[in-house]
């Protein structure tokens, strides 16, 4: 007798240990998660920032003095956003380190290097910082193992970064062309390879995109408008700088047009973590 | 195997280890009861026992299989670690790192395609530049060739020209010099016109000399017509009327005298118009030897304007001969144009080809640099540099 109530009373505790383990777990993990959100907001908004940091430098070192001042501004901004991570687990991460000590000496060489040499160099920390994105989205478990709802959550993290990293190019590539007011060969094969991702991006990256069901209007819509943006993009960059002879494009116009294309992505992004976060609660 | 259910929820709840450490305390409480306790029933204690051990067995034995299958069926084309799902209840820590290891893999993987993708599209772009430089220069080189032969075809008009020219000078020296002797052949036919010009002047003033000669001529024989008339006639009345008076007619007979005496002069004045017809006579003969030089000098005129028909004439010849030639020289001349705007147009060719092919040139260089800088990288930009 005395053997049967302790073998139930142990059953009881052990399930129940179990089900508050499981409980707490599940609120831990959505709590890991959301500050994982938080994140990669801030993660992307760098990157938006050195987007067009290296935008407005390419204007500027083709000519364009006027962007200077914006610059400046730029360069305040990133090492203000960059500085709310350190305390975060994000500067755990080798990338991070990697970023800060690449950002603050190109700050100090940034107006004496090439054209060429300083896109190059914010296009690697643009590549170092989406991967440290993923990395982020991983580490907190935002991935399909773990946010179900989301089956292409992913594309989230790594294919939609790389959209707007094309699109970041081909306007920053762009810019320096309509300033410059000549297209050299080797932009040209530049922005027809970066015409070919962004086709990608329209055709596949974005349609592939999971949504909620109670989202799915917002999501379309702002799937449409996003891929009228691109190609909108592609088309200007088609017509007006690869095929005139002689480029007649504001360099402020183009800036501004590839901006918004690149705005409507990241309007995409917004809503892909604002259901997130939805999904999550 | 549905009936280890239970267990698999448990160890998906709490962990692998956890339930691992269980084991061993409910191993550990069997022994304490079996030492201590042996009045109590320990047969549910060993059939849990048999239970977890069994379960765990099981399970040691699926995730392995798992890990394996996962492991074969990792996709070796895009390396991409999202599509790898560890459904296992053993520490995570070993499989993270592990997924850690292909991500980045992957990473290298992606950046590798992408950069070999734009290496082929820059590739593609070189070699339709190349192709436009090939044809630039084979276009070039026909250019060159039809350059060459229009050249060889000027050279050899030229030839024909130096010929043509040469003759043109020979004839135009032959029509200098029949030019100079006609030019004093008109001179000397000028002379003789002027002497047959005051030789007629000459003859002119004789013939009116010899008019007024004659018409005094005239005069004076009508003078001595009327005079002889009348002397007749009173000759003859003086005759009949000394015939009449006989010796009173002596008279008459002196007057009949004077009537001669008449008659002398008349006679007199008669050898005066024969002097005078003699004197025209004279002057006639004068005429006649001026107008045979006249004659002469006009037959010299007709010799002199012979041999300027004939200078003439010659100089036609030789200048109809220089416009044939010419015509010849004008002809070649023509296709001598032709053949120099031919070659104008040729080398403006080559002249654009060469500045196509500079330009591209450049072009080249520029995607050769790009193609070389992106060969160049070979790392992931992890150090920021």
């Amino acid at each position: 007798m005395t053997f049967t109530i302790v073998i139930i009373l142990s059953l009881i505790v052990v399930i129940s240990l179990v089900f508050y383990i499981h409980r707490r777990k599940r609120r831990n993990m959505k709590k890991f998660q959301l500050l994982g959100l938080v994140y990669i907001k801030q993660i992307k908004k760098i990157i938006s920032l050195v987007q067009a940091h290296r935008g407005l430098t390419t204007a500027w070192k083709n000519g364009d003095s006027s962007q200077h001042t914006k610059l400046v501004k730029l360069k305040q901004q990133i090492s203000q956003e960059t500085q709310k991570l350190v305390t975060s687990s994000v500067s755990e991460n080798e990338r991070f380190e990697a970023f800060s000590d690449h950002w603050q000496r190109l700050v100090k060489i940034d107006e004496t290097i090439s054209s060429s040499n300083s896109f190059e160099q914010h296009t690697k920390m643009i590549k170092n910082l989406a991967y440290m994105l993923e990395d982020t989205a991983e580490a907190h478990h935002l991935t399909a193992s773990f946010v179900t709802e989301f089956i292409n959550i992913g594309y989230i993290w790594r294919e939609l970064i790389v959209a707007m990293e094309s699109i970041g190019q081909s306007r920053a590539i762009g810019t320096g062309v309509a300033t410059l007011k000549f297209c050299s060969s080797v932009d040209k094969i530049r922005l027809e390879f970066l015409i070919q991702s962004m086709t990608k991006v329209s055709d596949h990256t974005l349609q592939n995109l999971s949504y909620l069901s109670q989202e799915q209007n917002t999501h379309l819509k702002l799937i449409e408008k996003a891929s009228k943006k691109i190609n909108t993009l592609i088309s200007v960059i088609s017509k007006e700088l690869l095929e005139e002879a002689e480029v007649s494009i504001n360099n402020n116009s183009y800036f501004d047009l590839a901006t918004n294309a690149l705005a409507e992505i990241e309007e995409v992004f917004i809503h892909q973590i604002k259901q997130l976060n939805i999904a999550l609660k | 195997m549905a009936v280890f259910y239970p267990i698999i929820y448990l160890l998906k709840v709490i962990n692998f280890k956890g339930v691992f450490l269980l084991v061993v305390a409910i191993c550990l409480s069997i022994l304490f009861f079996t030492n201590f306790m042996p009045s109590i029933n320990l047969t549910p204690f060993t059939i849990g026992l048999l239970y977890l051990v069994l379960g765990i067995t099981y399970l040691s034995s699926k995730q392995l299989q798992h890990i394996r299958s996962v492991i074969e069926g990792i996709n070796t084309n895009n390396l991409d670690h999202r599509d790898i799902h560890f459904n296992t209840l053993i520490d995570s820590q070993f499989l993270e790192q592990l997924l850690k290891t292909y991500r980045e893999l992957g990473r290298v993987n992606t950046y590798n395609n992408e950069r070999n993708k734009e290496v082929e599209y820059s590739a593609i772009q070189v070699i339709d530049t190349s192709s436009k430089v090939k044809d630039n220069v084979r276009s070039q080189s026909d250019a060159t060739n039809a350059t060459a032969a229009a050249i060889t075809e000027m050279s050899q008009s030229l030839d024909e020209v130096n010929k043509e020219i040469e003759r043109t000078h020979q004839s135009s020296c032959l029509a200098s010099n029949i030019s100079t002797q006609g030019k004093n052949a008109l001179v000397s036919l000028n002379k003789a016109v002027l002497d047959v010009s005051k030789q007629a002047q000459l003859t002119q003033q004789r013939i009116i000399s010899l008019n007024d000669l004659v018409i005094d001529v005239e005069q004076i024989t009508e003078s001595i017509q009327q005079i002889s008339q009348q002397t007749n006639l009173l000759a003859l009345n003086a005759s009949i009327e000394a015939a009449r008076a006989g010796e009173f007619g002596r008279g008459f007979a002196v007057v009949a005298e004077e009537v001669r005496a008449l008659a002398d002069r008349t006679h007199h004045s008669a050898d005066n118009i024969v002097t005078n017809i003699n004197e025209v006579l004279k002057e006639s003969g004068e005429i006649v030897n001026t107008m045979n030089d006249v004659v002469d000098q006009t037959g010299i005129c007709i010799n002199k304007v012979n041999e300027v028909d004939n200078a003439f004439t010659d100089i036609n010849n030789a200048t109809e001969e220089v416009k044939q030639q010419m015509e010849i020289v004008s002809s070649v001349s023509t296709q001598q144009a032709a053949a120099t705007h031919e070659i104008s147009v040729h080398i403006e060719q080559v002249v654009l080809g060469a500045k196509a092919n500079a330009d591209i040139a450049v072009q080249s260089e520029s995607v050769a640099n790009h193609l070389r800088q992106l060969i160049e990288v070979k790392t992931l930009p992890s150090s920021g540099e």
